[in-house]
């Protein structure tokens, strides 16, 4: 590492020094975005996510997004460098979810995974659980990054525009029928396609082998809600994303590389009983894809080739949320999901030939899974003070049979400012995610449990003691993870030329176990926002097939993270308020599999070829993950269009960070790749 | 598709450094060693009536080269010894080599024993494939006729069939898994394409493009498509004098018309194989050989699936014959007349029966090549390479060659 790196640190503590003056703080946030944010819980196991808390953060798009916020969080391994790839407490990427008013989104990235496929200005409520999971949704193995959907306003018209690196967005929230129907719309387009035309002009064309690119990069969001009455409402919120990169190479082929979602859900809201019970009726389908295609002339014929991966669920819920008695709140329902998987289906369309154009499926894969679910869930206290949560789930799966899970979340306030908190968790997820490079994009194929590959499962364990003394949080405890029925995409270099063989030949399934230490310190004033995260953790894998049956560390087995944030209000003017925001990460490097040598094997099938062989899997540990960012809110109050403009340099040192490493035999040097350099971001945006 | 990977450098200013990295102070020693039955015999002859010298068996000692190395590091000075039926077998360093002769009997295991000059000890075991092998194949002839009225052939329908016996058929012992691998050869060139729709067959090396782009066949297709269409009995399934009480298993392609266009659809539609096939066919394998076979050829389509015979159907490369001159004297007119014909030197299918480890391990050989020179293979998770060498890398296996030569020259 260059000696000029050190530098970050003196930096970073006169950053420190200067967002601590004591300026006053006010809220700046606009009543639509208030609206249904409850007070930030400040727990290691679920955490309030605020738009507040990452609007302010420099990010290499330019645009706020929950999952850069969360991957500074306590327990959180981040993934390659900008991505939205994280691992939360050892556990695979594929057992993260993220709902939408309940519904998974599968598709969760924008600009090959450099920021989530949704724009945070349509939720009202996100919430990070890592533990203590609540009854209602389940399925997954990891963490749950909960989102609720923001209604339109019923009373006034409000929109807003914004511009960033790579998205225009546009919102609106508007009453169609006062107090009676409201709508809340938002649209965001990339114009990353003619980006890409425009500096390809500064572009040297030896240095790339392709020869023209376009990006269709967009998402829809919209949301009805109609009041019936005081007490029931009936919404409707439709959401569709789609990313599409088309490139032409110097061969004359064309690659393409497409995910999208599209989601519709219908909710329907009313009271339950007595004591202010409610019931929550949802239906909704989601459909999730992704595929990589290839058109190649061969035999003067065009021959086009789409390899994809559908994901089709159609999901029914009934909830209802009342009182057990004076002191219990309970929560029960049932959920039956059924999901269509087709990974690594495949046709062929040819346009000419003898033959008439054809449509030819090669493969289809199509596996039905359907889940039934019956939760229930108590609940006494509050996270304010002492609380005690049970929750639990049984299942039934069509592949995999019978699989309780169950949950309990406890937080004892011993003194004024100190308390216990403990969670454990017996969770399943009735998918496996195939993960390929992580970037956190959507290209990994989703495929269902069977009885080979049996739902993962999770038990983990968590205990700390939390502090809150005025604006002081102070949160330490440890946890413990074991997880069985992992999947390992053995073959991830040919992940969708497999797909055609058929995936199921290249898993190995195994289990792992973590263990770490997490520390959370927080101060929220009016004058600034710090926020201090370290943790330390051991992650390894185990799977009988692999590295000679032995442990070997998980690929992104962190073990020192530390992460400090800060955001202070430096101006505040009628006409003109300023806040700077800074985050210094330090993360321990991932892991890496490098060769330690090879040979050279001549057989009939291939002829001369290399071998690589390593003493063992993930061997090598790459140097650490340093990065610092800084940003600056501009805001534009007072005025009859409020503005605000949002400036942040993202890796302020312009370290190049490890992503992977590659042997270079004509210089016979490592060499290391590096993804981001220094990324300078803008977002303007508009209301009306 | 590899490339596609490469987007997000191309789009946000990739950057390298060079890092040091220590290389490890001893490497370790590699094995090859792949016995090997060439069959070059008639099948139908029993084992011990045949007259063969054993064949030289090989094997290859080095240690494993560091990333900076470009010279192999052989071993010439170990003993290694090879314990099976009939034996042991020493092998001798030959100057390049260590090499023995003998002939490795069916379905036995056979264990290497390796001792270094400096104390290394490896050891390996295999069990040699059993014997298995393909005992007859159909030729599809299409209707062509040169100007001699020959007729000429490009497809090439192969049934191979489980002889565990010479007599009779034994059921149980059909349900054997094995593992082969075809290669089709053209006048002793790797043909580019190779066509199944056997259901055991591994797709990894399926091309980008399907049976129907051989350019043959959109000349034959209107004569391949009679062909296939004429209407097998199950007589000719079920051939006891021919076969000597094995039931052939020759499809009986009867089918309604509309059940055919169907089977015609899928057919050409199925993928084709880029130089090989691999097939797995397991010992529990569901649709077997003792299901009729038109059983599976309706739930194929009421699956909506292309039609998949457990026959083994082998179709090799483009029909590209080459073109020779030929001439004759016209007795009446007394005039030299040159005409031209399709030359064919004759096809050839390696069909090799492999032990279990020799299969991984060239699986994962065939894995290796496709992601040679691919710099960003270590972003993805990695396979370690398949090995069966205790204290070693490399392979210890055996194979059983059948080759089928088809001759269709003049």
């Amino acid at each position: 590492m260059n000696n000029y790196r050190l530098l970050v640190f003196p930096a970073l503590a006169l950053c420190f020094a200067a967002t601590a003056q004591e300026l006053p703080r006010t809220d700046t946030l606009p009543p639509a975005i208030k609206e249904d944010v409850r007070s930030g819980q400040k727990t290691l196991s679920e955490r309030i996510l605020k738009i507040s808390d990452i609007s302010a953060m420099a990010t290499p798009t330019g645009e706020a997004d929950f999952v850069k916020f969360v991957q500074t969080l306590p327990g959180v391994a981040s993934g390659s460098d900008g991505s939205s790839s994280y691992y939360v407490r050892g556990g695979n990427m594929g057992g993260n979810v993220q709902t939408l008013d309940g519904v998974p989104i599968y598709g969760t990235s924008h600009l090959v995974g450099l920021t989530s496929a949704y724009p945070p200005e349509v939720v009202s409520v996100a919430e990070f659980q890592v533990g203590g999971f609540s009854s209602e949704e389940g399925n997954l193995s990891s963490s749950h990054i909960k989102l609720r959907s923001k209604d339109g306003s019923f009373d006034t018209f409000s929109a807003k525009g914004d511009v960033s690196n790579f998205l225009l967005g546009g919102y609106v929230s508007t009453p169609l029928i006062e107090n009676r129907l409201s709508l809340n719309a938002a649209v965001r387009v990339s114009p990353a396609g003619l980006e890409y035309k425009a500096i390809k002009g500064l572009m040297d064309p030896e240095a790339v082998s392709i020869k023209d690119a376009d990006a269709a990069i967009y998402d829809l969001y919209a949301k009805l809600k109609y009041r019936v009455d005081a007490n029931r409402s009936l919404s409707l919120t439709a959401f569709h994303s789609l990313d599409k990169y088309n490139f032409l190479m110097d061969s004359g082929s064309e690659d393409k590389m497409t995910w999208n979602n599209a989601i519709l859900i219908a909710q329907y809201d009313a009271p339950w009983r007595k004591k202010g019970g409610t019931l929550g009726v949802t239906a909704s389908f989601n459909h999730y894809g992704n595929s990589q295609g290839m058109i190649k002339q061969m035999d003067k014929t065009s021959n086009d080739l789409l390899i994809r991966s559908l994901l089709d669920e159609t999901m029914l819920h009934a909830c209802v949320n009342t009182m057990a008695g004076e002191k219990w709140k309970a929560q029960y329902g049932l959920k039956v999901r059924a999901a269509r998987f087709n990974p690594g289906s495949a046709r062929v369309l040819k346009s000419t030939g003898l033959f008439p154009k054809t449509s030819s499926p090669l493969v289809k894969n199509v596996h039905w899974n359907v889940t039934g679910t019956l939760h229930g869930q108590l609940e006494r206290g509050s996270t304010e003070r002492s609380m005690l949560r049970l929750a639990g789930r049984l299942n039934y799966n069509n592949a995999s049979g019978f699989a309780p899970e169950a949950s309990v979340l406890l937080r004892i306030r011993f003194f004024k400012y100190l308390g216990l908190e403990a969670t454990g968790d017996y969770l399943s997820q009735f998918y496996h995610t195939l993960e390929g490079i992580p970037l956190g994009w959507s290209l990994d194929m989703i495929v269902p449990p069977s009885k080979r590959f049996r739902p993962e499962q999770t038990r983990q364990a968590y205990a700390g003691l939390y502090s809150d003394a005025g604006n002081h949080h102070f949160s330490a405890g440890a946890y413990y993870k074991e997880m069985s029925n992992l999947v390992y995409f053995s073959d991830a270099t040919k992940l969708f030329d497999s797909a055609i063989a058929g995936w199921e030949e290249n898993i190995e399934v195994g289990t792992g176990t973590s263990r770490g230490l997490e520390f959370l310190y927080e101060k929220t004033s009016g004058l600034a926002t710090w926020r201090f995260a370290y943790t330390w953790s051991k992650t390894d894998r185990l799977f009988p097939n692999l590295n000679k049956g032995e442990i070997f560390p998980a690929k992104y087995d962190r073990e020192h993270i530390f992460n400090a944030s800060a955001s202070a209000r430096v101006l505040s003017r009628e006409r003109l308020n300023v806040s700077i925001a800074t985050l210094f990460t330090y993360q321990s490097g991932h892991w890496e599999t490098v060769t330690a040598g090879s040979w050279w094997d001549d057989n009939f099938i291939t002829g001369l070829v290399e071998q690589k062989f390593y003493t063992s899997l993930n061997n090598y540990r790459m140097p650490p993950y340093i990065r610092w960012d800084i940003s600056a809110l501009l805001e534009f109050p007072g005025r009859k269009h409020p503005q605000t403009l949002n400036i942040g340099v993202y890796n302020v040192l312009n370290r190049h960070n490890p992503f992977a490493l590659s042997y270079d035999p004509d210089n016979d040097q490592w060499k290391q790749i590096s993804l981001l350099p220094i990324m300078p971001s803008v977002k303007y945006s508009i209301s009306f | 598709m590899k490339r596609l990977s490469l987007l997000p450098f191309l789009l946000l200013c990739a950057c390298t450094e060079t890092i040091v990295m220590d290389p490890l102070e001893e490497m370790p020693v590699v094995v090859s060693c792949v016995l090997s039955r060439d069959g070059g015999w008639h099948e139908e002859h029993p084992e011990e009536e045949r007259d063969y010298t054993p064949p030289a068996q090989y094997l290859d000692l080095y240690y494993a080269q560091r990333p900076s190395e470009s010279v192999r590091r052989v071993i010439s000075d170990a003993a290694v010894q090879v314990t099976g039926p009939g034996g042991p077998y020493d092998f001798v360093w030959n100057g390049s080599r260590y090499e023995s002769a003998f002939l490795p009997k069916f379905d036995r295991e056979y264990k290497l024993m390796i001792k270094t000059a400096d104390g290394k000890e490896l050891s390996s075991s295999m069990v040699f494939p059993p014997d298995v092998r393909l005992r007859r194949y159909r030729l599809i002839e299409h209707a062509s006729m040169n100007n001699f009225g020959n007729t000429f052939a490009g497809y090439y329908y192969l049934q191979r069939h489980y002889d565990v016996s010479t007599m009779g058929c034994q059921w149980e012992n059909f349900r054997k898994e094995c593992f082969m691998w075809i290669r089709a050869l053209e006048n002793g060139v790797p043909v580019d394409k190779i066509c199944t729709t056997h259901r055991g067959v591994d797709n990894f090396n399926v091309r980008r493009d399907v049976w129907s782009d051989c350019a043959v066949i959109d000349y034959y297709a209107e004569q391949f498509n009679e062909f296939m269409a004429w209407e097998n009995s199950r007589y000719e399934a079920y051939d006891p004098k021919q076969y000597e009480g094995m039931i052939g298993l020759t499809a009986p392609i009867y089918v309604d018309p509309e059940l055919w266009t169907r089977f015609s659809n899928a057919w050409l539609s199925s993928p084709l194989h880029d130089k090989f096939l691999r097939i797995y066919h397991q010992a529990e394998y569901d649709s077997g050989l003792d299901k009729p076979w038109d059983n599976y050829v309706a739930n194929d389509f009421r699956d909506n699936q292309p039609a998949e015979p457990r026959d083994l159907f082998v179709l090799g490369a483009d029909f590209n014959p080459s073109v020779k001159t030929y001439s004759y004297v016209d007795v009446d007119t007394g005039e030299k007349v040159e005409y031209e014909v399709p030359w064919y030197q004759g096809d050839c299918y390696e069909v090799r029966f492999m032990s279990e480890a020799y299969d991984k391990y060239l699986k994962a050989m065939v894995d290796a090549h496709a992601i040679h020179g691919d710099e960003l293979s270590p972003v993805y998770s990695t396979k370690p390479v398949y090995s069966n060498i205790d204290g070693g890398l490399g392979c210890f296996g055996g194979e059983w060659i059948t080759t089928i030569n088809i001759s269709t020259g003049y």
